[in-house]
């Protein structure tokens, strides 16, 4: 994407009622859906808090109620309970105020008409947003080069690819100018490249003083981005803080490696059954096994698990603390001990 | 750049600009009639063919040609027929491409986006019913000599109105059941049925001679008969009024139930999919 220069902001549009610190902020919000096989839990007492300007990620796994949290924030869902806030803005009584600062790229193939091209698509959104047509001419011809499209913004969308949609999504999510950017798994589908160049926007939009909601199902987009994130599952909370805090919140908890020549059948339950073990798993390793076992907090496995490989058939051992990625699994495995 | 930067505040003028901006690219972008050849089957040779096809089978059941009443039905049964399924379609594919969820999440206001889902169907109505009255004039010599053509232009216009309110209207439920086919038939048969356009409405029973008179058409078409037959907008007055008030009528009907629409939609999560 182009580079960019970070410039302040140049004063926006209406000044919230209040100048909360938190620019968006949820308190035991519920969401339940009810069909005709009853009623399904999106989000159960769901209380979390954004820092204005910073860049909040929401992950979790599928069916874990992010969008359905991006959806009430963005006031396209009434929640079923608790109480919900974007710069102090309630999303159930100040619906109006809300959309007005707020920008939202829900992402995938669906949102534009794909018949018109991408500069008319983003003209609509414009006009939708109260846009002047003669300053929105300028600004999508901006957001455009912006996100790399400038040189196809006169194509039908229906020839663009995924990734090009995906940036699509983004330009008219910022065409507004908004103080809070939801983004709702905004790398999905992007090729690495591409994807690599979109994350570099977004420490520039936050330090424009926009927040930044975004959910994401991978973990090393949000060690990179976010200021801080919640993990989700079941729509309940399940750890919330910045990368290092998760991370964190398991002290010296350890993962052993283990290159293994020859595994016995029933490694992988002996391993499982040693005292201080959370989790392991098994994988090959070329011609090799290789054993991945997971230390609860203050454990120390190292030799209980060599001992169980038998010490002479152990090609390679090493001993490191989880990543961001591990500690998230680790938390959706076991969110009720934790 | 700068990703941002206030600037100016929502004016009349730029009102009136973004709803043309969005009528028009509406109207390209969920319009799916709009390519060379459906446009000009629906727009030229339907209607043709509709005016011959109705005064032959006219001749074939009475052994007379069509008096010009019925000619002139058939004529502007085009009218509602090329609102309604250019409305409907949008409705329905607003939900389908997912551009609705992007409506609602902006501040738009409700109004403006509703109606302009209709503004350039009004004149893409108005010239079927055109095409398919010089058709009627062409090829079944439909007598205008006395025709008064202010008034005729007065009726042509309200009928196209109204008929647009009622698309609009309509299409709220083409939004929620995404079947925009099932919608436009049963609209056109209703107006082809109850208007008077085929059927005198002194021959139909009371309930759908009421019926008729909510419907669009039913009111201007009389007007529109008495015009060609030299009727003044002044003689027209009532009639011309009563056009007036059911395109009133289905107009805040349409709103309303559009509003209530997005708010049922918060609180289900219906529109998504």
């Amino acid at each position: 994407m182009t580079s960019v220069q970070t410039q302040p902001i140049e004063g926006v549009t209406t000044p919230s009622p209040v100048s909360p610190s938190a620019a968006i902020e949820c308190v035991d919000l519920c969401r339940v859906y009810r069909g005709k096989g009853g009623e399904t839990v999106a989000l159960d007492a769901l209380s979390l808090s954004v820092e204005a300007g910073s860049v909040f990620g929401l992950l979790g796994p599928n069916g874990a109620g992010k969008t359905t949290t991006v959806r009430i924030l963005s006031t396209l869902l009434a929640p079923s309970g608790g109480s919900a806030a974007v710069l102090g803005y309630d999303v159930e009584r100040d619906t109006a105020e809300v959309r007005r600062h707020i920008g939202l790229a829900i992402g995938g193939d669906r949102g534009f008409y794909n018949r018109l091209t991408g500069r008319q698509n983003l003209h609509d959104f414009a006009a939708l947003a109260g846009i002047a047509p003669s300053q929105a001419r300028r600004r999508c011809g901006d957001l455009l080069d912006l996100v790399r499209l400038g040189d196809r913004a006169d194509e039908k969308v229906e020839r663009y690819s995924r990734g090009m949609k995906q940036r699509l999504h983004l330009a008219r999510a910022l065409i507004a100018r908004p103080r809070v950017l939801f983004l709702d798994e905004p790398t999905l589908g992007l090729d690495p490249a591409i994807a690599q160049e979109f994350r570099a926007l977004v420490p520039q939009l936050a330090s424009e003083g926009v927040t930044v909601l975004l959910t994401t199902h991978y973990m090393l987009e949000a060690d990179q981005l976010c200021d801080e994130l919640a993990v989700i599952d079941r729509g309940r909370l399940v750890a919330s803080g910045a990368p290092s805090a998760v991370k964190a919140r398991f002290g010296d908890a350890s993962v052993v490696e283990l290159t293994v020549r020859s595994a016995a059948p029933d490694l992988l339950d002996r391993a499982r059954a040693l005292p201080g073990v959370e989790f392991a798993e098994t994988g090959a390793d070329g011609v090799f096994t290789r054993l991945r076992v997971f230390a609860g907090e203050g454990g120390d496995v190292r030799d209980a698990v060599l001992d169980v490989c038998g010490r002479d058939n152990v090609e390679g051992v090493t001993t490191r603390s989880r990543t961001l990625e591990e500690a998230y699994l680790a938390l959706l495995r076991v969110p009720a001990s934790r | 750049m700068k990703l941002l930067s206030s600037e100016g505040a929502t004016t009349p003028l730029v009102a009136v600009s973004n709803f043309a901006v969005q009528s028009h690219l509406s109207f390209r972008g969920l319009f799916l009639w709009l390519n060379p050849w459906a446009y000009a089957s629906n727009m030229f040779a339907a209607p043709v063919l509709n005016v011959v096809l109705f005064a032959l089978v006219a001749r074939y059941a009475t052994g007379e040609d069509p008096d010009a009443g019925l000619v002139l039905g058939v004529a502007m049964l085009a009218v509602p027929t090329m609102a309604n399924g250019g409305i409907l379609q949008s409705f329905t594919y607003e939900r389908s491409f997912g551009t609705l969820s992007v409506l609602f999440v902006s501040p738009a206001s409700r109004a403006a986006a509703y109606f302009s889902r209709g503004a350039l169907h009004l004149p893409n109505a108005l010239l079927a019913g055109v095409v398919s009255l010089a058709a009627a004039m062409v090829v079944l010599q439909l007598d205008v000599s006395e025709a008064r053509w202010d008034a005729v232009l007065a009726a042509l216009v309200l009928v196209g109105t109204s008929s647009v309110a009622f698309a609009l209207a309509v299409g709220n439920f083409a939004l929620w059941f995404r079947n925009w086919l099932v919608l436009y038939g049963a609209s056109n048969g209703a107006v082809l049925a109850l208007s008077g356009a085929v059927i005198p409405r002194e021959e139909l029973p009371a309930l759908l001679r009421a019926v008729g008179e909510a419907l669009p058409m039913t009111h201007g078409l009389e007007a529109l008969r008495r015009a060609i037959g030299g009727a003044t907008v002044v003689d027209l007055g009532g009639l011309l009024a009563a056009e007036v008030f059911v395109a009133g009528g289905y107009a805040l009907v349409g709103i309303v139930i559009y509003r209530w629409i997005e708010r049922r939609a918060r609180r289900e999560g219906a529109l998504d999919d």
